[in-house]
Order: structure tokens, then C-alpha cells, then sequence
């Protein structure tokens, strides 16, 4: 998802579960903020790089893919872009070493959803806006592993979008390998990340090798994950945005105060009913940015306008201020932390070293209990 | 970087070294020449059996992943293929080497290409190796007829492979204990 869905989606949603304009306004900020606390903007404002929330291309290049670099990347974008679905998962094939990556395969209603939420509840709208980043991209990023991994995350040739148009009810998506070149939905045309044979590497990291292509809200497609055993799967964006929103309106309600426990595979409807087609329409329209409309509906709900998004806006009270943990980035470092530390404890407790193991528990300590966690399922 | 790869970059790195010292030290092109042919026989064939090892513990899971099956087995069969070519003459092993060395060097140059439309601070370091890679293989290609400028070129060839290896390993990183 992207900042058309992070920032002003989120704003629409706080505002349904009854939050006021500052407060939906500082959720959609936090939110959005997830895609761009990187360990380099935390240096400039002098904040804490362990707190960074997501890495930019250059910080991924530079990155090294050996035991210990691959657990910061495993911690990053596992915890924030691609929440574990089950880390128990039956795999039933492969050796240990396959199956760790298997089990840390994204999808939505998974365990660590409601701790996320749980997580943010009383915490403030920093917690609250990284909990729905969180949420809403299981929805998007589901079947790719926040984990750099050829045999999880590679797609090949055999990628068809699935179209409206009856002439042509299905094309198949071209990909190319120009980082600088703009995706064209018109001509099927996107870029992705070069094909590396390396298992670890970078480029095999989440949806990369498909590109930003799973990332827009109007995408129907088929295609054979690398992880499938030659089984296609069909993913429709449309329908899953839809429920992402309405999931979010639920966790909002949850979150301030509305409704008193939250419950994976809930999703708030009739509040989103009034809107449910206006809804529909904005996630359909074949575009890559649908901002202006999500930007016009937050601003009807509200009754005022929705501020643009603006990465500078808290970060001079941050740097300059005495009392750092009371600002909103301040607060904001503070959840993430706190949400990093509860996915990757959960990651290594499961006796999944990909994360790295939690405070205290060495190796063998984490696999024997990961396992007896397993056998308890 | 866990310690143990930092060892295995060394280890790498200083072999080179002594590569290149036994080439300067020994007398006769051909002997450095059947020196380096030995080496790379040794890491085609080790990268197929990697790739070869790679496919049945994991790849053979995955969708395409016979191609790694594939790129091992090839890989392996080019490792032999040079092995073989220790009882050839040393202007057909010279050329050889010459074109494997300048190969690399073109993979560098379009790698560092890929890096820089990227935004990655690496993309000089990368082109600059492929363009000493490129203008050694040049180098080698005028002198291929003269054994001594030979010698001088693979020698420091390797010297330079080795020394940007080693210089790599000690890139610092940090621990993996979650906090």
C-alpha cells in the first residue's frame, strides 16, 4: 500500500470510528511515517536507528545479507510491511531452514494482527497509526515473506492481471528491471527487481520481484508465488482493500475506546455502509496514486480539510527538544520499538532464528521452545 | 558479518595473495598460468556444487527452481572444463583466462550500472573494479605474446582482487541479539 491508502484511507477510517480530525490526523501521520523512519532520516534528527521502521533502497544495497544483517531486515520488515500470517504454519515439505521461511509468510487475521492492536491500545495515535500500517499491508503484501528469499518471494513470467474488459478479460503483466521507469497501468507495464539467484538476496526481499504492482488498490491478478508447489493463486485487490478498510474502522473503534475487545476476521460494515460504493470506486479506478479521492471523502467525513502529508512536520520539535519522548516523534519512536520487539520476540520464541532470538534466550533455548509451542498447537 | 564468513573472505583473499606471489616468485608464465587455472577450476566447480546442494535443500521447493539445478550443474562442468585445460597450450589458456578476467570485469561495469540507477553509494567502487578488470585483460591481450609481462599482469590482477576481498571483510556490523 502507499501513502494514497496509509494517509488518507487511515483518516477516513479514524474518522467512521469516531475520531476527531487531530486525532485521525495524527494516526494517518504515524501511519503513513512507518514508510519513512529509516535508519538514515533517525540519524538526521538524531533519534535512535534501532526505532528505524523501514529501510531506502540505498540503506537495502549497502545492507549485508550475512547471518546478523539478514535479522535486522527480518526485524524491520517483518514487524511493520509483512506481519507473519502463522508462524507454526504446516509446511510439510523441506528442511528446517525452508520451513522458517515459510513460516514467516504474510497474510491477514494471523495471531500477531491482534497483538499489533492489542499492542497500540492506550498508547496513543503514533501506536494506533503504526498498527493499522501493519494491518493493512497483511492485507496487500499477503503470500510474500519479509525476509529476503528467492524461494519464497520469486515470481516468474506466468503473472496475468485479470481486467474488466471483456475483449480482453486477462493480460499478462510485463515486467521490467528500469528502477527510474514509471509503472504504466494502461500498458500492464511495471518494474521490478532484478532476477538474483542468490538466496539472500536483497532483491529477493517481500513483493520486490512483482514490483509496486501488488501495492495498487484497482489490482486482480494470477500467479504462481514460488513457494505455491506450481498451485496458482488469485489475488484481488479490490476485495481485500475494501476489507482492510473496514477492518481498520473495527481496530479504530477497538482503539478508542468503542468496542471492548478486538477479534481477527471482524470487519465494520455498517459503518462503512453509507460509503461502502464511493469506496469501492476509488479502490476500482485503474490509477497508481488515488489520493484526491480518498483526500475529498476524508474531507467530507470531517467537515474540514485533510492537511497534506508532510515528512518535515515534526521532525525540527524532535531534534530540538529536551524532553524527546514527549514529542510525536518521540512517542512514535517509542511504539515502534515496542512493536518491533513484540513480532521478533514472537518470531524467535517460535524457534524461527530469522529475527533473531529474544533478550536472554539463546539458540538452543529458542528452538526447544519453539518447537514445544509447536507441538502444543 | 558472522566471523565465520569474515575467516572464509580472508582465507580467500590471502590465497590469492599467495597466487600471485608464486606467480612473480616461479620462473616460466606457465607455471602462474596452471596456478590460476587451478584456482578457478576449484571455484566454478565449488559454486555448481553449492548451487547443486542448494537445489535439494531447498530450491527443488520452488517454482523455476530447477534453474538452480541447472546453473549448478554448468557451473560444475565449466569448473571441469578449465581443469582440462591444464595440459593445453599456454597461449590457449592465456586467452582463456582473458576472457573469463574481462567477462567479469563487463559483469562489474553492468552491475555498477543497476547500483547507480539505484542510488547506491557503491556504484564508482563497482564500475572502477571493472574498468581495472577490463584494461588489465587489454594489457594482457597485447602482451599475450611475451611470457615475463604476462606473469606481471596475472600477478597483479590477482594482487588486486585480493586486497579489495580482504578490504570487504572488515566492514563492520552489528550484533543480532533482539533489544
Amino acid at each position: 500500500m502507499q501513502l494514497d491508502f496509509h494517509y488518507y484511507a487511515t483518516f477516513c477510517a479514524a474518522i467512521l470510528a469516531g475520531f476527531s480530525p487531530e486525532e485521525a490526523h495524527a494516526t494517518a501521520y504515524a501511519d503513513q511515517f512507518v514508510d519513512e523512519c529509516s535508519a538514515t532520516l533517525l540519524a538526521k534528527i538524531k533519534g535512535p536507528t534501532a526505532a528505524a521502521t523501514t529501510q531506502l533502497q540505498s540503506e537495502l544495497l549497502n545492507a549485508r545479507t550475512d547471518r546478523s544483517g539478514l535479522r535486522d531486515i527480518t526485524r524491520i520488515w517483518s514487524s511493520f510491511h509483512f506481519l507473519p500470517a502463522d508462524l507454526f504454519a504446516e509446511v510439510g515439505r523441506g528442511g528446517k531452514r525452508y520451513k522458517n521461511k515459510y513460516r514467516l509468510i504474510c497474510g491477514p487475521n494471523g495471531p500477531l494482527v491482534a497483538d499489533t492492536v492489542r499492542l497500540a491500545k492506550g498508547r496513543g495515535p503514533q501506536a494506533a497509526g503504526i498498527a493499522m500500517h501493519v494491518l493493512s499491508d497483511t492485507w496487500a503484501h499477503r503470500y510474500f515473506a519479509g525476509t529476503p528469499s528467492l524461494v519464497i518471494n520469486n515470481t516468474d513470467y506466468h503473472f496475468y492481471e485479470l481486467t474488466d474488459d471483456g475483449a480482453e478479460p486477462e493480460r499478462q503483466i510485463r515486467f521490467n528491471h528500469n528502477p527510474l521507469g514509471a509503472d504504466d497501468p494502461e500498458k500492464g507495464v511495471y518494474t521490478n527487481s532484478l532476477f538474483q539467484t542468490s538466496e539472500k538476496s536483497i532483491m529477493n526481499l517481500g513483493h520486490g520481484r512483482a514490483g509496486h504492482f501488488p501495492d495498487y488498490s484497482y489490482a486482480r491478478y494470477r500467479y504462481l508465488p514460488a513457494w505455491g508447489d506450481y498451485r496458482e493463486v488469485v489475488k484481488d485487490n479490490p476485495s481485500d482493500y475494501f476489507k482492510a478498510f473496514c477492518q481498520m474502522v473495527f481496530a479504530l473503534k477497538y482503539l478508542h475506546g468503542d468496542v471492548p475487545e478486538f477479534a481477527v476476521d471482524t470487519y465494520d460494515e455498517d459503518a462503512v455502509a453509507p460509503y461502502a460504493d464511493r469506496i469501492r470506486r476509488i479502490i476500482r479506478e485503474r490509477r497508481t496514486d488515488a489520493s484526491a479521492d480518498w483526500r475529498a471523502l476524508g474531507e467530507e467525513l470531517s467537515g474540514g480539510e485533510v492537511e497534506e502529508f508532510d515528512i518535515l512536520k515534526y521532525q525540527s520539535e524532535y531534534r530540538d527538544a529536551d524532553d524527546k519522548q514527549g514529542t510525536f516523534l518521540g512517542r512514535f519512536i517509542a511504539a515502534a520499538l515496542a512493536q518491533k520487539k513484540t513480532v521478533a520476540d514472537s518470531i524467535g520464541r517460535s524457534g524461527n532464528p530469522l529475527a533473531g532470538f529474544p533478550v536472554g534466550q539463546k539458540k538452543k533455548k529458542a528452538r526447544r521452545a519453539g518447537e514445544e509451542a509447536g507441538e502444543n498447537e | 558479518m558472522s566471523k565465520f564468513q569474515r575467516i572464509s573472505i580472508i582465507l580467500l583473499g590471502l590465497l590469492q595473495l599467495l597466487a600471485a606471489a608464486l606467480i612473480f616468485a616461479l620462473p616460466g608464465v606457465e607455471n602462474g598460468l596452471l596456478l590460476i587455472l587451478l584456482i578457478l577450476s576449484f571455484t566454478f566447480a565449488a559454486s555448481g556444487v553449492k548451487d547443486i546442494v542448494r537445489y535439494f535443500s531447498m530450491a527443488r521447493f520452488m517454482v523455476g527452481g530447477r534453474l538452480i539445478l541447472f546453473r549448478g550443474v554448468v557451473m560444475l562442468d565449466f569448473g571441469l572444463f578449465t581443469l582440462s585445460l591444464y595440459d593445453a597450450s599456454s597461449f590457449i589458456v592465456s586467452i582463456y583466462l582473458i576472457g573469463v578476467f574481462m567477462f567479469s570485469g563487463v559483469v562489474d561495469i553492468l552491475m555498477a550500472r543497476e547500483a547507480k540507477y539505484l542510488r547506491s553509494s557503491r556504484w564508482k567502487l563497482r564500475i572502477a573494479r571493472g574498468a581495472v578488470k577490463i584494461l588489465l585483460g587489454i594489457a594482457c591481450i597485447v602482451f599475450v605474446r611475451n611470457g615475463s609481462a604476462l606473469e606481471i599482469f596475472f600477478g597483479v590482477a590477482l594482487v588486486y582482487s585480493a586486497v579489495t576481498r580482504i578490504a570487504s571483510a572488515f566492514r563492520k556490523t552489528e550484533a543480532a541479539y533482539i533489544q
